[in-house]
């Protein structure tokens, strides 16, 4: 059993006509782990999403969650699912919404016990369409961990939360990964991921640009992002910064450098009036844009 | 936190049918809550009937003998429990759809059976409940006077109506998006009641109307609900099979729909 | 467990409500003793106590039937009435079931007409099913079961009453037409064998349609009927299964393989003789000058029994069925009665009695008479709820003075009349309204601009279009301050048999009230228009609802006319109750005016 891991997936391809929302995406998230899946929108993370619930067919490679196919009960009965915008039947009440989907698991937490995970006890009497945008989230998070899954797939879930909120969400989650379950999340907030993953797969119109520890493909790009203003033309820029990947517009220069002390004393040299110099260390934000960019050059 | 170390290792999925029944009794639980604190579904589809039936048979003077009045009820009774089925699938399936609710519920580990088993269980509530309604102003201000055994039986038409109601409901909230299922639905709701001879009787109708009739499922309800009350006889063969193999096409029309690709996005 | 709880206590209570829902027949007397005593009983809850009571069955010499919420709850002849309900001595009279005429057709005024003579259930045999819808919601008049359209060949017996059965060319439309008239409401099916007789020869289901018509209609639940007036359809339809003829043949006597067919199987057979000697020209029954029906008759009542069948008397004819219906009564095949009323000769409601006594003559006692009128046509028809005294039946029931154990016709002497326990007071005819008719007898004081009249409800378009037609009529005012006139302007259309549009005169000061204008001879009128004939219609309630007409041909030009109101053939002169000027029966386009309308 646990050699299986809780998402393998090989060469995976989903087209929609003539359009390719993935194209030979692979990746593999063992039992524990968390993985976080990034890229800007339409880069196929809904799609990948979908796919792995069983909701859109491949057009080709495989996709398994321990080792049983998407969709099926088996696959379905050991995840739990928090998607975006989940419509919810607004009149129902918390407690009877998780108390529900408790009813679908074969061992599932009591209700009580989730909704103190996702901490909205306080909210169980409250009919769902009273709730604000954060708590709904939470409740959508109180229904994807009521049957204990074994694989969690987050997508998008902080969104509306407020920091408290988040904390506690992050806190549950670590627990639930210390107790071996795996976590595959999407998130806008990439210093989440950086703090949270194992993994960071970077994914653009529908390829896998990245899959990487999160340091490590910040170490890609160890180094700063440097910006000034400068009286040189792009043909005397190119000269001096070659081989880095740099913007210029208005007379104002953006580039990324693992050397930035070397290449600050070129250019003050050849440009001794440059202006509005900053230098700092890149993100992994920064490293992703980078990755992103270099792709589509 | 006991409730999350324990999560490993653990049996994998096997059909239990306890939990099914468990899960089916909380999904039929959640249907019946939401339809009933759903005042745009619950008052039309409880009040429309009564309010109609009382109009023609207590109000005008259409139930002017005891067959009439029992006819009268007969046809309000099968008026009343087709909507139910028809609007919770017809039109709830469409919204959950447009909500991202279904694709919730399809992604949780619950089979797809159950969970029309339980919206069809749910509107059978419901429709029970308007047969409890219109039976109760039938016996104390209609003057309907029926056979124990003919209350009984026109009750259980009544529950049974929601069948083929919900498949018919089911072809539609599979292919339409919510907006437009409220409105098709309606307009096949009251206009299927209107065509099977539900408010008028048939043959007062026109020709064309009366030859399309028994193309209405509610008209062959009607049917079973007259044989029911012991209005008429008849035998339960022809339409007991034209409603089986109607369900059966609204299901094979439906299929497709729900396995349809969502949008994209 | 709560939920457990819970839907064990809902489910008890749906139990419970069940228990509670009323049932047909009226639960015994503990149901009305509850409350105190000055809540009275209702007004439909009685007791009657008659010398004589017929239960359909049996006599009751003396005879008590209780009545609870519109059904009979006891019927005995020595039970204690219940204190608490009123007591009706009825006396040296009569206690009957409410009458049922297994034959009829209906339209007009029927129903009513047939309750009027105690007959509180008509059995339609063959009608348009959206008359008899319209007539069954009506909810006026005697209750009304029917066969709706009947089966018969294309072009058949049948066909000529201006609506079309759904047609059935051969075996192969048997099911369809079964299923058609199912859906249609038909309560059961009947089967129409016949070839015509003399000079009237029309096209005939064969044997094999007949025989798939008697299974489609078993299958569709519909009780199979045969007209039929040969012997040898009548072996037809009884080898077929059909369950009762309508009609008793008159070509051959009865055969004996027919007899004991009819007998073993419990066939029935409902003879009509007062159609059938009406047809022979033979009435042996006469009330024209009877107390006891003539203020009762309404005017379509006088008028169809008024009316006669062509041809010469036939002795012969009268004499045969009459055996024939002997001898059927003596193998023991039930004899329904029936009065094929309204056709000429025959009356709703009277002819039943008429029927009776004639039934009476044929060798049936008063008593299986009296049963061919109630208990049997229920039984075979499947009224359960009516047709006997007994308890759960309808409170349908029949008061007549006298003893019609000793004399059948003690039926006329009607006393009163109840229909599912509310009584029915009886209609005298329309009595002639003494309206004030000036003498200088103008109907018409047309002004340019508005279409005055002399006296009465005045002047109004008529149309077809009240009998289901689809003609089309518009009046205008025309003319100056000295010559004014009406223009009567539209098309007639086919849809209604005898089409028409024009302008009607209610002389009374209501529509169709009738007036004495006997004191006048002649109607005088000018008219023009477009050269066609103009026909000018009488309506008078002795004639029911056709009324005489005159016709005179109109042209171009001004032209006077003058019409002998004497001419107005079987219009009571001193009771007219409407003159209408109308165009038709030809189709197309009219247009004539009208001018000072009056009488001399």
């Amino acid at each position: 059993m646990s050699t299986l891991p809780a998402v393998a997936i090989q060469g995976l391809g989903v087209h929609y006509g003539s359009v390719k929302a993935l194209d030979g995406v692979s990746l593999t998230l063992e039992a524990g782990k968390l993985l976080a899946l990034l890229g800007p929108n339409g880069a196929g993370k809904t799609t990948l999403l979908a796919a792995m619930l069983g909701l859109v067919r491949p057009n080709q490679g495989s996709l398994s969650l321990f080792g049983q196919r998407p969709g099926s009960l088996a696959a379905r009965s050991q995840t739990g699912v928090m998607l975006q915008n989940s419509g919810v039947p607004e009149l129902l009440s918390v407690a009877e919404l998780v108390e529900l989907f408790a009813s679908y698991h074969l061992d599932p937490m009591t209700p009580d016990q989730a909704m103190a995970q996702a901490g909205i006890k306080a909210l169980s009497r409250r009919r769902f369409g009273t709730l604000s945008g954060g708590q709904k989230q939470q409740v959508l998070f109180a229904l994807a961990i009521v049957g204990r899954p074994r694989l969690l797939l987050l997508d998008e879930p902080s969104n509306g939360m407020d920091l408290h909120a988040r904390a506690r969400l992050w806190q549950t989650v670590q627990t639930m990964r210390d107790a071996g379950t795996a976590v595959l999340l999407t998130t806008h907030y990439i210093e989440e991921a950086d703090r949270l993953a194992d993994e960071v797969v970077l994914l653009d119109r529908g390829r896998v640009l990245a899959c990487d520890a999160p340091a490590h493909i910040r170490s890609r790009l160890s180094g700063s992002e440097i910006r000034f203003s400068t009286r040189l033309d792009q043909v005397a820029l190119s000269k001096l910064l070659a081989g880095t990947d740099f913007e210029l517009s208005g007379g104002r220069c953006r580039l990324l450098s693992p050397q930035p002390e070397r290449l600050l004393a070129r250019l003050l040299q050849a440009d001794p009036d440059l202006v509005e110099l900053e230098v700092r260390p890149a993100s992994l934000e920064d490293a992703l844009s980078a990755l992103t960019l270099e792709q589509a050059a | 936190m006991n409730s999350l170390t324990d999560t490993l290792p653990r049996p994998t999925f096997q059909a239990s049918s306890r939990r099914l029944v468990r899960a089916l009794a909380f999904e039929t639980l959640a249907e019946w809550r939401n339809l009933a604190r759903m005042p745009a579904f619950s008052v039309p589809t409880l009040l429309f009937p009564v309010g109609f039936y009382s109009m023609f048979a207590i109000v005008l003077p259409f139930a002017n003998t005891p067959e009439a009045a029992a006819t009268l009820l007969v046809n309000f009774t099968i008026f009343g429990v087709f909507g139910p089925g028809l609007f919770a699938f017809g039109v709830g399936l469409a919204s959950d759809r447009d909500q991202g609710w279904l694709r919730l519920k399809q992604a949780a580990p619950l089979p797809v059976m159950v969970m029309m088993l339980a919206r069809t269980l749910g509107a059978m509530v419901f429709a029970l409940a308007v047969v409890v309604a219109l039976f109760t102003v039938a016996a104390t201000l209609g003057g309907v006077r029926l056979e124990r055994s003919a209350w009984a039986l026109l009750a259980l038409v009544g529950v049974l109506a929601v069948i083929p109601a919900s498949a018919l409901g089911l072809a539609f909230g599979a292919w339409l998006n919510a907006r437009a299922a409220m409105a098709i639905v309606n307009i096949a709701y009251l206009g299927s009641a209107v065509l099977s001879g539900l408010w008028f009787p048939l043959q007062m109708m026109p020709a064309s109307v009366q030859s399309i009739a028994p193309a209405m499922p509610p008209y062959h309800l009607a049917e079973l609900g007259r044989q029911a009350a012991g209005l008429e006889g008849g035998g339960l063969v022809y339409p007991v099979l034209w409603l089986v193999f109607a369900t059966i096409i609204a299901v094979a029309v439906a299929m497709p729909g729900l396995r349809r690709p969502e949008g994209k996005s | 467990m709560k939920p457990l709880f819970i839907v064990a206590v809902l489910c008890t209570a749906l139990v419970l409500g069940w228990l509670l829902l009323p049932v047909p027949e009226s639960s015994g007397p503990a149901n009305v003793h509850t409350g105190n005593a000055t809540t009275a009983a209702p007004a439909n809850d009685f007791t009657l106590r008659a010398d004589r009571v017929f239960t359909g069955n049996e006599w009751l010499e003396p005879g008590l039937v209780e009545v609870r919420e519109a059904r009979i709850s006891r019927v005995g002849n020595d039970f204690e009435p219940d204190p608490m309900l009123p007591l009706v001595e009825l006396g040296d009279r009569t206690l009957l079931p409410g009458l049922i005429d297994a034959h009829v057709h209906v339209w007009g005024s029927a129903l009513v007409d047939a309750l009027n003579f105690g007959v509180t259930t008509v059995l339609d045999q063959a009608n348009d099913a959206a008359s008899i819808a319209t007539l069954r919601h009506s909810g006026m008049g005697a209750q009304l079961f029917s066969s709706g359209p009947p089966a018969t060949a294309p072009g058949g017996h049948g066909t000529q009453y201006g609506y079309t059965p759904p047609p059935v060319s051969g075996p192969e439309d048997a099911v369809g037409f079964a299923r058609t008239i199912h859906r249609l409401g038909s309560h059961w099916m009947k089967i129409i064998i016949e070839r015509g007789m003399g000079n009237w020869q029309v096209p005939s289901l064969d044997r094999d349609s007949v025989a798939a018509l008697v299974v489609a209609a078993e299958e569709v639940g519909l009780m199979p009927v045969a007209h039929v007036s040969e012997l040898e359809a009548a072996h037809w339809a009884m080898a077929a299964g059909a369950h009762g003829l309508v009609h008793i043949f008159a070509d051959k006597p009865v055969d004996q393989p027919l007899l004991e067919l009819m007998a073993a199987e419990d066939r029935f057979v409902i003879p009509t003789l007062v159609v059938l000697e009406s047809i022979a020209g033979t009435a042996a029954v006469d009330t024209d000058d009877d107390e006891r029906v003539t203020p009762w008759l309404s005017g379509e009542q006088r008028n169809s029994l008024a009316q006669r069948w062509p041809g010469p008397r036939n002795p012969v004819l009268r004499q045969r069925v009459i055996a024939n219906t002997r001898a059927m009564h003596e193998a023991g095949i039930a004899i329904l009665a029936g009065s094929d009323a309204p056709n000429p000769g025959t009356a709703h409601g009277l002819s039943l009695h008429h029927e009776l006594a004639v039934l009476v003559e044929a060798g049936l006692s008063p008593s299986a008479a009296l049963a061919a009128a109630t208990a049997l046509p229920a039984r075979f028809f499947g009224l359960n709820d009516r047709g006997l005294l007994e308890p759960g039946r309808r409170a349908d029931l029949l008061v007549v003075d006298g003893n019609p154990r000793k004399d059948i016709s003690a039926t006329l002497a009607i006393h009163a009349i109840w229909q599912g326990g509310q009584p029915m007071a009886r209609i005298q005819a329309a009595a002639v309204t003494s309206a004030e008719v000036p003498a200088h007898g103008r109907l018409s004081a047309f002004r340019p601009d508005a279409a005055e009249a002399g006296f009465g409800f005045g002047w109004a378009e008529t149309d077809d279009q009240m009998a289901g037609g689809n003609s089309t009529v518009d009046m205008q005012s025309e003319g100056d301050e000295t010559l004014a006139w009406i223009r009567l302007h539209g098309e007639i259309r086919s849809g209604f048999g005898w089409p028409w549009a024009g302008v009607m005169f209610s002389p009374g000061d209501t529509p169709m009230a009738p007036v004495d204008l006997s004191a006048f001879g002649t109607l005088r009128f000018q008219a023009r228009g477009r050269p066609a004939e103009l026909r000018i219609l009488a309506f008078s309630p002795a004639l029911g609802s056709m009324p005489a007409t005159q016709t005179v041909r109109i042209g171009t030009d001004w032209q006077a006319f003058e019409l002998d109101l004497a001419g107005f053939a079987g219009a009571d002169p001193a009771a007219i109750s409407g003159l209408v000027f109308a165009a038709g029966p030809d189709l197309g386009e009219f247009e004539f005016d009208l001018a000072d309308v009056h009488l001399d």
